[in-house]
């Protein structure tokens, strides 16, 4: 699936999507997730 | 965990890549089985079995195991029937999200997006709601020695042509 438009985050609004995504992803019923953020690099987490 | 005994350590490690395994396992078994149901266990007929059936080669899934998610998905095994849904909601910011699902209880699959969301500062949606900015979109891939670009060029057109659109 891709996206027509992209929102751009940044800093800590991006590291709480990408923690949303890591969580969706674990669930064991998901099997893809799509998404339409637009971000500069991807934020390393901390531990 | 270091210590005299070298398994101690490698059970830690392993258990972990086991876990980790297990679950992309889990999600490539009910996408076979779910492809079979729709279209078929013959993946000659089923393009989405195959596809299905490729992704799981490539996570070195045995052999086995991909024969047993076809029988279950046509039948010939028993097995949970599961549900393919798509949930749409929103991530901090406004990020449209798109949330594929294959579960056995819909209700249960429900109530843990919505609390994934809802933990991480987003929210589930109504239907409809961010999926139109979503296209289905493909990929072909050719050999570079295969076929040039006039080629390639000329098989697309005549595509078009066929489907009605003139040039």
């Amino acid at each position: 699936m891709v996206a027509s438009t992209y929102t751009k985050l940044e800093g800590s609004a991006a590291g709480t999507m990408m923690r949303l995504l890591e969580a969706l992803e674990e669930l064991d019923d998901v099997q893809n997730v799509h998404s339409n953020v637009d971000m500069d690099a991807m934020p390393v987490e901390a531990g | 965990m270091s210590g005299h005994s070298k398994w101690a350590t490698i059970k830690h490690k392993k258990g972990a890549l086991d876990a980790k395994r297990g679950k992309i396992f889990t999600r490539l078994i009910k996408e076979i089985a779910v492809a079979a149901k729709s279209g078929g266990g013959d993946p000659d007929g089923n393009p989405r079995l195959r596809t299905a059936i490729l992704a799981a080669k490539a996570e070195n899934m045995p052999q086995e195991n991909i024969k047993r998610a076809i029988q279950r998905g046509t039948g010939e095994l028993e097995g949970v029937s599961y549900e393919e849904a798509t949930f749409e909601g929103y991530g901090p910011g406004g990020v449209a999200v798109l949330v594929d699902v294959l579960t056995d209880n819909r209700n249960r699959a429900v109530s843990e997006i919505r609390h994934a969301f809802g933990k991480h500062g987003g929210n589930l949606g109504e239907t409809g709601s961010v999926k139109f900015m979503f296209a289905k979109k493909g990929l072909i891939a050719v050999e570079k020695s295969a076929a040039g670009e006039d080629q390639l060029m000329d098989i697309v057109r005549v595509r078009l042509r066929r489907q009605g659109f003139r040039r």
